[in-house]
């Protein structure tokens, strides 16, 4: 079995994507990305194959200035340029990648939700395909907000107005993109399509998910795979050794792979956890240099940090609210202090409120003592540790990579195809 | 729509040149391809030696060349060598638009699968009949109790890589990497400086591809970095063991084939492209172009091949029913170290006594046992 991943170049989807592809080439399959020629770089698994595509749009070297762009998308310029990113690339793949495909032969395609190029071109081809959520899913629902959005449930004909509202606001925002898959779709001699929650499977999407954590929907989705954060198969990280020796709570603070360089919201943080006496530990992912990084203040203050490790022995996280720290936060039964930023993230943070795993603060305004109220109530109120918690069984049991495989495979298997709208062909 | 005068099934290499020579020679005669897939040609790079046509076989398929090289290099554990040899390839978007062109895009129907066939009549997969003079049977290798194949497989990849890679002429065969499951190699084609045609080669006996693609290892080795692919191909060339070509040709009940389908390609290196140009030129010169006298020509054709290419089939025997795959690379490395001439006769299907004698002479490359049962060995067929 040869199963193709295609994913945007960003380390959180890829290392999900890496997960999945782990189990199969541990079990005798071949897994091969295809991808800008700069993503080689950010692959670990060796197992595996990276091929590159599109240098004469992406010479080595250009996705630094792609990061850069989607390092800032909560501002109207940088949510436009990231939009334009992802229509550039899109058409790309949609261009480059046939001929690449039809010799890779895979028996199946693994489409990232936000790349809808591995969609369209593995259906131009026949080859089935199945969704991956790296992020929260993009499955549409009348009384579930787009990810995007921070509102909170509310299903009542006052919600489904505002969902429906917000929706097509966020369509003309993405209206770059939207044409693109649109004309892409037709190119390929596809139905047509237009949203990235067009081009999901109809077979299944593996999300990073678990059901409990989403808001429930008003359309039950069946294809939808909720397999909780997708791991490598050695998970083991030794605990983070403190380079101090006190009993005070420690808050541990990453705002993810994209948006380490904000030093403002760092600085806030590490200073609200002094006011109440908490040590914090900061994780900028390489997004800060040492002088800035120095300029924290914080108790300790890294690039990278065994993510998972010090969660267990953390009080509470302040993030982002990207998808992989908070499955991991409540996969450690840790609360949240959400800061979102872009993307899904204001989505996911509506979600940690919703359950009550965690509180919600604006990345504007962020004042310290704001942040340290939030602190002292995550870390002092039982309740949120305790929802939290209960998280913990169902992301353990939700069956992450190893079901995600499962899945993949049991889709690349001819017999288990039976896709409704398929066309007949001899 | 009038019924076309030929309607061609399947736009491949055979198909699709016969369509250009028939426009040039045959402006008159109207011409409807079908084509199961998206797009005709595939995803193909075909390849030819100078010595394999004439001049004036040369010319006409001129515009669909996309590069040149003069000569050509193989390398064994035991010998390197360079053929001063010409080389030249088609790539399958040269075909694509060359030969659109020809026929013209209103007569290619693409993802129009073909449900049966008899030699006048088309019928597709919703049941639609089309009608013609002659139907012509190019959809490429099918299962047939007539002939024994093994098989030449291969995965191949066009990269761009960062730096210049330094090579000025194609490596046919690089057999230095590790034999597994059959006879292995590597081919390479130099398209441009950075650019570089990478394949995997194997001559093994199942229908199975070995499914490890090899050519990133190699590339890792030769120290080159990839950063595009351009394209990737995949294919599986049947190689004849043995047959009964009458009943081969019975089989087609008066269906003219053409391509692999009808066995026309080299019966050891797989190559297709100078059958493609002499069949094509075949039919071409017909005086009538009728069902009929096409399958006649092709028939008769087929017929008198067959029996001049006995040796190469013997030597496909020797290759995949007596010598061990670990021991069919001592064959082609003795072969390639023998006169340029006589290597090029091999490739043009053109071989003398002499050179068969020379091929098979000196110390036996596989035990003499094995060897005379696999020269003996013979398909029957069950039809009869």
């Amino acid at each position: 079995m040869h199963a193709v991943f295609i994913a945007p170049p960003f380390v959180s989807h890829l290392r999900a994507h890496e997960a999945v592809a782990e189990r199969l080439t541990a079990a005798g399959h071949r897994a091969t990305l295809v991808g800008i020629p700069d993503m080689g770089e950010l692959v670990r698994l060796p197992s595996l194959r990276f091929i590159p595509v599109g240098s004469d749009h992406y010479p080595p070297g250009a996705q630094e200035a792609a990061v850069r762009r989607a390092a800032s998308p909560d501002t109207p310029w940088g949510l436009l340029g990231v939009v334009h990113e992802m229509r550039r690339q899109t058409d790309m793949l949609c261009a480059r990648l046939p001929a690449v495909m039809r010799g890779l032969g895979p028996d199946i395609v693994v489409a990232d939700q936000m790349e809808a190029a591995g969609a369209l071109v593995a259906d131009h081809l026949g080859i089935p395909w199945i969704s991956l959520a790296s992020a929260l899913p993009v499955e549409r629902d009348p009384a579930v907000p787009l990810p995007v959005l921070p509102f909170d449930y509310d299903p009542s004909p006052r919600g489904l107005a505002r969902n429906r509202f917000a929706a097509r606001i966020h369509d003309a925002l993405m209206g770059d993109l939207h044409r693109a898959i649109r004309r892409q779709s037709s190119r390929l001699g596809l139905r047509p399509r237009c949203t990235l929650a067009d081009c999901v499977s109809p077979l299944a999407t593996v999300s990073q998910t678990v059901a409990a954590f989403e808001f429930p929907r008003a359309r039950p989705e069946r294809r939808l795979r909720h397999v909780g954060p997708l791991r490598p198969m050695d998970d083991s990280e030794p605990p983070v050794r403190l380079p101090w020796d006190d009993d005070s709570p420690v808050v541990f603070v990453s705002l993810g792979t994209l948006q380490g360089h904000r030093a403002g919201i760092f600085r806030a943080v590490a200073e609200a956890c002094r006011r109440i006496g908490a040590r914090s530990v900061v994780a900028h992912c390489g997004g800060l240099d040492a002088l800035a990084a120095a300029d924290i203040g914080a108790d300790l203050i890294t690039d990278f940090v065994p993510q998972r490790a010090m969660l267990r022995q953390a009080s509470a996280v302040v993030t982002h609210a990207g998808t992989n720290t908070v499955f991991d936060a409540l996969a450690a039964g840790v609360p949240v202090l959400a800061i979102p930023i872009a993307f899904d993230q204001p989505g996911a943070a509506a979600r940690i409120v919703h359950h009550g795993v965690g509180l919600r603060l604006s990345k504007r305004r962020l004042k310290v003592d704001a942040v340290a109220d939030a602190l002292t109530r995550l870390i002092d109120e039982p309740t949120f540790r305790d929802q939290a918690r209960s998280f913990a069984p169902e992301v353990a049991a939700a069956g992450g990579a190893a079901r995600a495989a499962e899945i993949v495979l049991h889709f690349a298997n001819p017999q288990h195809r039976s896709v409704p709208e398929a066309e007949v062909t001899l | 729509m009038t019924a076309p005068d030929i309607i061609l099934v399947g736009g491949g290499l055979a198909n699709g040149l016969l369509a250009r020579r028939l426009r040039m020679h045959r402006p008159e005669v109207t011409l409807l391809v079908l084509e199961a897939s998206d797009r005709i040609g595939g995803e193909h790079t075909w390849s030819f030696h100078d010595t394999d046509l004439l001049p004036r076989e040369r010319e006409w398929i001129e515009p669909l060349v996309v590069r040149h090289w003069r000569g050509q290099s193989v390398r064994f554990p035991s010998q390197s060598r360079v053929l001063s040899g010409g080389y030249a390839s088609i790539t399958s978007d040269r075909f694509r638009q060359v030969i659109a062109a020809d026929i013209g895009g209103d007569n290619i129907r693409l993802r129009t699968p073909v449900r049966a066939l008899t030699p006048t009549t088309a019928t597709l997969a919703d049941g639609t009949m089309l009608t013609a003079k002659a139907v012509i049977d190019g959809r490429g290798p099918v299962a047939t109790p007539h002939m024994a194949f093994g098989h030449q497989v291969f995965v191949g990849h066009v990269f761009r890589l960062s730096h210049p890679h330094g090579l000025d002429r194609p490596v046919i065969m690089d057999a230095t990497v590790p034999q597994t499951d059959g006879y292995r190699f590597i081919y390479l084609l130099p398209f441009a400086p950075e650019v570089l045609l990478v394949e995997d080669t194997g001559y093994v006996a199942s229908e199975a591809r070995e499914k490890h693609d090899y050519t990133y290892d190699y590339v890792d080795q030769q120290g080159w970095e990839p950063i595009d692919t351009l394209r990737s191909e995949v294919g599986d060339l049947p190689i004849t063991l043995s047959g009964d070509i009458d009943a081969f040709w019975k089989e087609a009940a008066g269906v003219p084939k053409l391509g692999a389908a009808g066995g026309f390609f080299h019966p050891t290196t797989g190559y297709s492209l100078p059958d493609a140009v002499r069949t094509a030129d075949l039919i071409a010169h017909l005086p009538t172009l009728d069902a009929a006298a096409i399958f006649a020509a092709l028939e008769a054709h087929a017929k008198a091949q067959w029996r001049r290419q006995g040796f190469y089939r013997a030597l496909n025997r020797m290759l995949f029913l007596a010598a061990k795959p670990a021991g069919r690379r001592p064959i082609f490395a003795r072969f390639y170290a023998l006169p340029e001439p006589l290597i090029a006769r091999f490739y043009a299907g053109r071989s003398t006594l002499g050179d068969k004698i020379r091929i098979l002479a000196g110390r036996p490359p596989i035990p003499v046992g094995p060897a005379l049962r696999a020269l003996a060995a013979t398909v029957h067929s069950r039809s009869h």
